[in-house]
């Protein structure tokens, strides 16, 4: 379905649940509603699902403007006001949906009874070495590739950041965006959340690690935090079962 | 005898480009080619609306590369001459100019199937494939083509339309005129648009004022209309110019509250839900209809009025929606440009990719010769009384 918010066109998909819980489900940078489907469906057994593609992925359009974690924010909280979406009784987020989840609860852009964080990401400065190492690789690229034809530039600078596990060229033309949202730690933002949270990470997640959820738990008053076991960044299609249980037992 | 330059352009500043470029090469560039008979010449019109032509524009590759942007970088757009007929004009030391001797159109929605790239090729004078100016312009306005239809005594089901300038100065006026004109679940769709983007069908009237949102948002002007009972959609391409000939009615497979939106249409193959086909937009329909022989007749009747009422020449394809218990038929759109050339129900009905590009070649020469032999320079001494 479509529906026009600020002035973007933007998609969202729905499922009609078996009872009245009204689910929020964020996705990750790079992803969209259409990519966690089979996870959608599965949510439906809990209540109404409703996931919007974010600007600039999925079928939604992109915004005109870099954003920030916090225009992410207050985009969700003015598609929830379009849809007419009166009141939300779970938001789950899923890796930067995740990020967006907390910077939106913590400014009071939305308001939800209870809060799942899926791999959320938003803890900074926990690798420095590999970041400072990216920037000088980067840096040395962009002079040693200046005469190569674009193609082949552009090309090798796919490699050099998949290669590194960044996520930045998966939108290309949100790439300011993204520079945006990685130089933002959410734990001041954390602090602030008072709702029931409960954090999932998988145990083998490189991209954001357990130690994230271990930050977050801390941060977040009262939370619960549960690290999944041969699972990745993706736990909810690593472990779908292991999760939907831990959600529909922390949604009662 | 010498061939004729056949000029194949596609592209264009259209939400349905993507589209157009496998209409261009697939369904009419490679059967032009395949027949021996033409010089075949690409013209790809980019998102930003800059003209190319180069032979590596036929490669299918080159747009899915996901490098098309860097590769269409290093050639250099065209220019056009419509003096004493249309020239494609290369610039460079030395301009490198090639005659056209007829256009096939294979831009689908708005800026090419809408009658722009028609009159362009009327202005130059020289043959083009397909649907003239007029017809183009009318069958591209849902809202015109529907009027049009209605004073020729053809049933469409009820409808109301706004410019989004009415809409916008009072929203609260327009949604009571659709609530109490018209019955739910109704479709608003864009009146301009194809492949059925922007069309949302609403059953609750809460939801119209968001989906005119969306229709607007692509269109200048929105068309809200009363869905169909006990629906069956059929679609019937035609071919000719004044002697018709029609293909099967083509009956496309889904549930009577499912609607072929863009993604149904041309990404999954057709097929809602889980059970995605793997054969393309040709792969979600029953070829032909099955509908009782009377109301099949009917439908095939009421799709050759509405081509001869808007005035089709060359190819087009009607869409009807039927009303299986009334044996109703209501006219729901032409497109002047079927995608793909509907050459899958064609080749159906007897006639192959290389025939149906061929014939639609003849039918386009047939009408330009036609249209040669009228007067259009009227002698007059009009000007002498300024001496």
């Amino acid at each position: 379905m479509h529906v026009i918010v600020d002035d973007l066109l933007i998609n969202y998909q729905t499922r009609v649940g078996k009872n009245s819980l009204n689910i929020l489900f964020l996705h990750g940078w790079g992803d969209s509603s259409k990519g966690q489907h089979k996870f959608l469906d599965s949510l439906s057994a809990l209540g109404n699902v409703i996931a919007p593609d974010l600007p600039g992925f999925g079928d939604s359009q992109a915004m005109s403007r870099d954003f920030s974690l916090l225009d992410y924010a207050k985009f969700v909280s003015s598609f929830c006001s379009k849809i007419n979406l009166k009141h939300i009784d779970l938001i789950i987020g899923h890796s930067n949906g995740a990020s967006i989840a907390i910077k939106a609860i913590a400014n009071h852009e939305l308001q939800a009874k209870k809060l799942i964080l899926i791999g959320a990401a938003g803890i900074r400065g926990t690798n420095k070495s590999k970041n400072s190492l990216l920037k000088v690789v980067t840096k040395t690229g962009k002079v040693i590739s200046s005469p190569l034809p674009i193609g082949i530039k552009s090309r090798l600078r796919s490699k050099l950041y998949s290669s590194v596990g960044s996520d930045m060229l998966l939108s290309e033309n949100l790439q300011e965006t993204f520079k945006n949202i990685v130089s933002e730690d959410l734990r001041g933002d954390a602090r602030k959340i008072n709702i029931p949270s409960l954090l999932i990470y998988g145990e083998q997640d490189r991209s954001t690690p357990p130690k994230f959820g271990m930050i977050y738990h801390e941060a977040i008053q009262g939370s619960s935090l549960e690290i999944i076991g041969s699972a990745g960044h993706f736990v909810q299609f690593d472990q779908p079962e292991i999760t939907l249980n831990l959600i529909k037992d922390f949604s009662k | 005898m010498n061939k004729l330059n056949i000029a194949v352009i596609f592209g264009s500043r259209s939400t349905e480009h993507d589209v157009s470029i496998i209409t261009g090469i697939n369904s009419i560039i490679k059967p032009l080619e395949l027949s021996g008979e033409y010089n075949v010449i690409p013209v790809f019109i980019s998102k930003d609306g800059n003209w190319y032509s180069d032979h590596q524009l036929k490669d299918l590759n080159n747009y899915s590369s996901g490098h098309f942007k860097e590769f269409l970088g290093k050639l250099k757009p065209i220019s056009l001459s419509l003096n004493s007929g249309l020239k494609l004009v290369k610039t460079g030391l030395k301009n490198k100019i090639i005659d056209i001797d007829l256009v096939f159109p294979a831009t689908h929605g708005t800026h090419g199937e809408d009658g722009e790239l028609m009159a362009i090729c009327e202005m130059a004078g020289v043959a083009y494939v397909g649907c003239d100016v007029r017809s183009s312009a009318v069958a591209m306005d849902k809202v015109i083509a529907k009027n049009v239809a209605m004073s020729n005594n053809i049933d469409t089901a009820k409808f109301v339309y706004f410019s989004k300038h009415d809409f916008n100065l009072n929203p609260k006026i327009a949604l009571k005129k659709i609530e109490s004109e018209l019955k739910l679940p109704v479709f608003v769709k864009p009146a301009h648009l194809g492949s059925s983007i922007g069309i949302t069908r609403v059953t609750k009237y809460e939801d119209v004022n968001n989906a005119i949102e969306v229709a607007l948002h692509y269109d200048d002007k929105v068309l809200i209309e009363e869905a169909v009972n006990n629906l069956v959609e059929v679609t019937l391409p035609i071919i000719g110019n004044e002697e018709l000939k029609p293909a099967f009615l083509e009956q496309p497979v889904l549930h009577s509250e499912d609607f072929f939106d863009f993604d149904t249409k041309y990404l999954q193959g057709g097929k809602k839900g889980k059970n995605k086909g793997s054969s393309g937009s040709q792969g979600y329909s029953t070829i032909p209809a099955k509908l009782p022989k009377a109301l099949y007749d009917k439908a095939e009747a009421t799709g050759l009025a509405v081509y001869r009422a808007i005035g089709c020449s060359g190819i087009a394809r009607v869409d009807m929606l039927i009303d299986t218990k009334t044996e109703k038929v209501y006219f729901n759109e032409v497109n002047p440009l079927p995608g793909g050339l509907y050459s899958h129900n064609w080749n159906k009905a007897g006639i192959n990719n290389i025939e149906l590009v061929s014939r639609l070649v003849d039918l386009a020469v047939e009408r330009f010769t036609e249209k040669k032999s009228l007067e259009t320079v009227f002698k007059t001494n009009y000007l002498s009384q300024f001496k």
